[in-house]
């Protein structure tokens, strides 16, 4: 693993409004199969196409609600850690996703305050598809050192 | 017009009850499996060169490898034929007689001390509230559960407020 060159931002640099960079993921079956293992989740819709669709007649197998969760906290983490740490997240699945769908994970600043001499951002963040529909929604925080 | 409650006695009952599971062993691999999972290649998770010049000092896990030890482990022959499990965990217990649909209705995640290799993480479901409301397609019940994931020094890792919502 070579160390990525990423840029954190300072909490005085951050802004209400700032968008965060944008996390795209296609999970495929190999994905949806490693997460299914590594969560010990074992339920057919989420790794056996053919019963996912004959049975339970949905459209392919369900990308997980815990991984969505999984990258909402991703796109905080990419932005801030090891500078920084995610300290909170509350989100809802609004939406089913399926294998090899498009989807984008954006956050956007919607605050930040100095609590306990640290640096607070509050941030709306999403999951979305590639027409805009959302399926995940919720909101985060992150704290970095107040510089 | 007064409806009768969906919330039985016995239902209400559970409110406080707890289920413990644990400790279990966090391991580098776990972690590294977890990661690559994701789709996670953030250093801080691998490296230890690079963990050691920050000021977490070692790997840690990422914010939600904490639902790697959510699900119960079942052997193979317990599974239902959809691959489901039957221990579903504390809140499918509740019983509310009639409503079949379970449906996820949120969390809420507050993160503490960092996931690290050699934690043994206990983790500590509770039922905390149930509650009901009429919906537009039918009646629901809302049961919440708090998850309170501990490590070996009694430092809480994780704390994650979940919804239920049980429907008709």
């Amino acid at each position: 693993m070579t160390t990525k060159q990423r840029a954190i931002p300072t909490f005085d640099e951050i802004q209400e409004g700032d968008e965060l960079p944008t996390l795209q993921k296609t999970p495929g079956e190999l994905q949806l199969f490693m997460f299914s293992a590594i969560t010990w989740d074992t339920h057919r819709t989420h790794w056996d196409i053919p019963y996912s669709v004959d049975v339970e007649a949905l459209p392919g197998i369900l990308v997980h609600g815990h991984l969505q969760g999984s990258w909402l906290t991703q796109i905080m983490s990419d932005w801030v850690v090891p500078k920084g740490k995610v300290a909170y997240v509350k989100y809802q699945n609004r939406g089913m996703a399926i294998q090899n769908e498009k989807l984008f994970v954006k956050g956007r600043v919607k605050g930040k305050a100095a609590e306990d001499g640290k640096g607070v951002v509050s941030l709306d963040l999403w999951v979305e598809k590639e027409g805009g529909e959302v399926t995940t929604a919720g909101e985060g925080k992150v704290e970095l050192p107040l510089s | 017009m007064a409806e009768e409650s969906h919330i039985t006695p016995e239902a209400r009952a559970f409110i406080g009850r707890t289920l413990t599971k644990g400790p279990n062993l966090v391991t580098k691999r776990d972690i590294r499996r977890w990661a690559y999972a994701i789709g996670d290649s953030n250093p801080i998770w691998f490296d230890d060169d690079v963990a050691k010049g920050t000021h977490y000092g070692s790997v840690v896990a990422p914010p939600f490898f904490f639902t790697a030890f959510h699900l119960e482990e079942e052997p193979l022959e317990d599974l239902e034929a959809s691959g489901l499990g039957t221990k579903m965990g504390l809140r499918m217990e509740v019983p509310v007689p009639g409503f079949v649909g379970a449906v996820a209705g949120g969390r809420e995640v507050w993160f503490g001390e960092p996931i690290r290799p050699g934690d043994e993480i206990t983790v500590e479901q509770k039922i905390v509230d149930i509650y009901e409301k009429q919906g537009r397609s039918g009646p629901m019940v809302f049961i919440i559960d708090e998850w309170t994931y501990t490590n070996q020094r009694d430092e809480v890792l994780v704390r994650s407020r979940e919804t239920l919502i049980r429907t008709k």
